[in-house]
């Protein structure tokens, strides 16, 4: 059974691999919205977003 | 631009989405969040920039007193005007306050702040961590309020309703890392538990054991560390205060443990809890994260209505079309509204004509149509048509954001039944300690090596949450799904007074009748003038007023021909003012009549329904307006409703016999009074309730406001523009009476399930803690058992959320009166 001093550890490198996974899909937010995304799918991408965003050149004009 | 960038001024990582850029000089540095974009531009104003190229390390960890310090960005103009509602010398700011976990942080938080004396008024919900403050802005500004909360170590997060969508979105990634970390390294625990337990009975060698055991310890260590950390933080800044919470007998159980199974592996021998361990913080995790995202969704209401702006609009300037950010668009602006788009900030339309649909703020789906010199409330969305709109609010003085604060503020006002589980729960966790200290004692004498084992169930398996969660959570919820359907609750109150078979008193006037009042006919009595000219006065002495029946003259009113000043209005009588040099009374004949010092001839035997105006002056009565009101297309079906379910209905109205007489007959209302003026209704509905009943006043708001407040709770109905005036505790925000049945559904339900949840925690605790004390369960069974209480009372309390199946006849009269509304608009 002295195999076991080599899988255990083993195993549990993957599970530090695997929570690391998950953190990382945390802090890129992929856990932060379950729903939209999967709507995503149903809605028309081929119509002009509604409201522009404020981008630079808006921020540039004014003034 | 790269995502990988840090924040120019935090170092944070940049969030996704649409970035934000803080204006330094000629460059434009990407920053993470508004916060840092102000104090980035902030110190680069001041002339400070060299600070950027000197600071030793990014922003992230310089720790409280830099914090103390960004709060001085706080007396902006600007962003004191996005957060602070202010109304004379008070003030009021609604925030979100982080590290708040329970009850006893906000006992702490309201015994610090009350020492200060400019605080007015204070109240703060743990469930939401929303407080709302009123305080004297002359005495204390407003960045030294934020220092002094976070003085005591709580995060304050000023909010116009619900910029705190960041917060909780943080605060739900690390409880989801926290759970994750405890159910991985949770399942490998287990799965060395069982090899021991197998190795116990079947034998295995002594340095695959220990060795086991041994790993077993490290894999705890996050559990214990990292997953366990806020029963800990709770449990300190319970004891800190003096009035420990549902954390500490928690945070003992962990920690005690987990030391006894230290010693006992190091030492080779004795007995392991950290299977135990690991299954007490997995589900305890897994019950708090669902709490915690039902307090989200609670919030989700709120910050839907903050989404409902847009980023940008339109102004024209110059004549030319100019999109600008949300933030520069200033009062006398003009707003350029396209099909489509969102209207950006309260005004009136210059030119054009537009279909606006207010589904968002009044659950109406009717579009309505809105012409030029009509009003448009921001947050609603343009279907149809373009048209020019001068902006006469913005920011946090538009309606939008005013409903955002009535949410809030309902949020913050916590009924008594939910204070009383608070301090239950307080006395709850010291019963619950000395029990076990109890259990302890008397378990060395019985079987010593059982003691432990049998002290750390106990402490397990009692769940105060149920007690302390049952309430909040339930009022949460409801208060959300009925904000949904256009019925916003202020204070919470009136959920307890519907449950308490009330009588609703119904004002008449804008309430039960549509509110849209028309002049049916004009009889002119004396004075020798024409329909006409009389007409042209009483509108222009009308226009100071905000009665209902006002409406009925705007029609006639031609600006600049008549030029009226002082004018002064008489609730439930009427106006008086002075019209071309000439004094006017126009309302009840009796008010009118005695500017004249005429009789009032009543002889004119006004048997139908309409409502008669006078208008007269010093020489006595000059004409009479006959004005009819239409019923609400749904009142009789609300009645109807409110009758089914065992309410009892009466009409209390200013009106004449006549015309009450007409719409308590056609709603079938029995118990009806004409002829009041406002100090009759307060009297009936003082001598109502020295009767012992309670009373439900069901009226317009704002001209019926004495007799809303001497109810036991009150609803507004239709209070339009006016909401911030409304005096209820509850508003209607659509045309749709029938909310009012809804909420009085709802509002049982709510109870029902209050009540099934403190007697389910009761029921529990009086089982479970026998039992452990008793021996009967082993840890890990009273780690189970006491997660699943926690699951179930929230679970129960979100049932409120689902909206019903409406059935489907009600479906159909409501599609009915919305496309009879139709035609008639």
């Amino acid at each position: 059974m002295t195999i076991l001093y080599l899988l255990i550890p083993l195993g549990l490198l993957l599970l530090g691999i695997a929570v690391g996974a998950f953190f990382w899909a945390t802090r890129s937010g992929q856990f932060d919205d379950l729903e939209t995304p999967a709507w995503s799918v149903i809605l028309d991408d081929d119509r002009a977003p509604r409201t522009p965003t404020a981008g630079d050149d808006a921020t540039d004009r004014d003034e | 631009m790269p995502i990988e960038r840090p924040c120019f001024h935090c170092g944070e990582p940049l969030p996704g989405g649409a970035p934000i850029y803080a204006r330094l000089g000629c460059l434009n540095q990407p920053v993470c969040c508004v916060g840092c974009k102000a104090v980035a531009e902030f110190i680069h104003g001041s002339g400070l920039a060299a600070f950027y190229e000197h600071r030793s390390e990014p922003q992230a960890e310089l720790g409280l007193r830099a914090e103390l310090a960004a709060w001085d960005r706080y007396d902006r103009e600007d962003l004191i005007n996005r957060y602070v509602y202010r109304d004379g010398g008070t003030a009021e700011v609604t925030l979100d306050i982080g590290g708040i976990y329970c009850s006893a942080c906000v006992w702490l938080l309201e015994n610090a702040l009350r020492r200060l004396d400019a605080i007015d008024e204070l109240s703060i919900n743990p469930a939401t961590r929303r407080a709302v403050i009123r305080w004297d802005a002359g005495a204390l500004r407003f960045s030294e309020l934020l220092g002094a909360i976070a003085r005591i170590g709580f995060k304050p997060q000023p909010i116009v309703a619900g910029l705190g969508a960041d917060a909780n979105a943080s605060e739900q990634r690390t409880a989801l890392r926290r759970l994750v970390v405890a159910a991985a390294a949770g399942m490998q625990v287990m799965m060395f538990a069982v090899a021991l337990y197998a190795g116990a009975r079947f034998g295995i060698e002594t340095h695959i054991e220990q060795f086991l055991r041994i790993v077993s310890l490290l894999v705890s260590i996050p559990i214990v560390f990292y997953s366990a950390r806020p029963f800990f933080v709770g449990a300190l800044r319970g004891i800190r205060t003096g009035s420990p919470g549902m954390d500490l007998p928690v945070a003992v159980a962990i920690a005690a443990a987990f030391l006894a199974s230290v010693r006992a592996t190091l030492l080779g021998t004795g007995e392991i809890y950290f299977d135990s361990v690991a299954m007490f913080v997995l589900f305890l995790s897994a019950a708090r994260y669902l709490e915690m995202r039902t307090r989200h969704r609670a919030d989700d209401y709120t910050q839907a209505l903050a989404r409902l702006l847009p980023e940008t609009a339109t102004c024209v300037r110059n004549g030319d079309p100019l999109v600008v950010t949300l933030d520069e668009v200033r009062v006398g602006d003009t707003v350029l509204l396209r099909p489509g788009e969102v209207v950006p900030a309260d005004g009136r339309v210059l030119s054009g004509e537009l279909a606006i649909d207010e589904s968002l703020l009044t659950g109406e789906s009717v579009t309505v149509v809105r012409k030029a010199g009509m009003d448009v409330i921001a947050g609603s969305i343009n279907r149809m048509g373009t048209a020019t709109v001068e902006v006469s609010r913005t920011g946090a003085a538009t309606s939008l954001a005013e409903i955002g604060r009535l949410l809030d503020r309902a949020k913050a006002d916590r009924p008594r039944i939910a204070l009383l589980a608070d301090r239950i729960a307080s006395r709850f966790v010291l019963a619950v300690i000395a029990i076990a200290s109890a259990t302890g004692v008397a378990w060395l004498g019985i079987d010593p090596s059982r003691a432990f084992e049998v002290v750390l169930a106990t402490l397990v398996v009692t769940c105060p949450c149920a007690l302390a969660l049952a309430t909040p959570a339930a009022l949460a919820a409801a208060a959300s799904r009925l904000a949904r359907n256009g019925f916003l609750l202020v204070k919470s109150r009136v959920l307890e007074v519907l449950t308490r078979e009330p009588i609703i008193v119904f004002d008449k006037t804008g309430t039960l009748t549509a509110g849209r009042p028309t002049i049916v006919e004009t009889e002119v009595l004396a004075g020798g003038g024409d329909a006409a000219r009389y007409l042209e006065i009483a509108a222009a002495i009308e226009t100071c007023s905000e009665h209902v029946l006002a409406r009925a003259f705007s029609r006639f009113h031609r600006s600049g021909a008549h030029e009226t000043t002082t004018a002064s209005a008489q609730p439930g009588c009427g106006v008086e003012a002075v019209v071309s040099g000439a004094r006017y009374r126009i309302g009840s004949l009796r008010y009118v009549a005695e500017l004249g010092n005429s009789k009032p001839k009543s002889a004119d035997a006004d048997l139908d329904a309409l409502t008669d105006v006078y208008l007269g002056d010093s020489s006595g009565i000059l004409a009479r307006f006959k004005i009819g009101d239409e019923l609400r297309s749904d009142a009789a079906a609300a009645i109807a409703g409110l009758k089914r379910l065992g309410y009892g209905v009466m009409i209390a109205s200013g009106d004449r016999e006549a015309a009450v007489s007409a719409v308590a007959k056609a709603l079938g209302i029995k118990d009806w009074h004409a002829n009041l003026t406002p100090a009759d209704k307060v009297e009936l509905v003082s001598s109502l309730r020295e009767r012992g009943m309670r009373v439900l006043m069901v009226g317009d708001g704002i001209n019926d406001a004495p007799v809303l407040a001497s109810a036991d709770a009150s609803i507004a109905v239709d209070a339009g523009t006016a909401l911030a005036r409304a005096s209820a505790d509850a508003i209607v925000l659509g045309r749709r009476l029938g909310s009012v049945v809804d909420a009085a559904r709802l509002s049982i339900k709510t109870r029902q399930i209050i009540r099934q949840n403190v007697l389910w925690a009761i029921a529990y605790n009086l089982t479970a803690v026998p039992l452990a004390a008793c021996g009967a369960l082993a840890p890990w069974m009273a780690a189970i058992g006491m997660s699943v209480s926690s699951l179930i009372v929230v679970a129960n309390a979100l049932r409120l959320q689902r909206p019903e199946p409406t059935p489907l006849h009600d479906r159909r009269t409501r599609g009915r009166a919305a496309a009879s509304e139709k035609a008639r608009a």
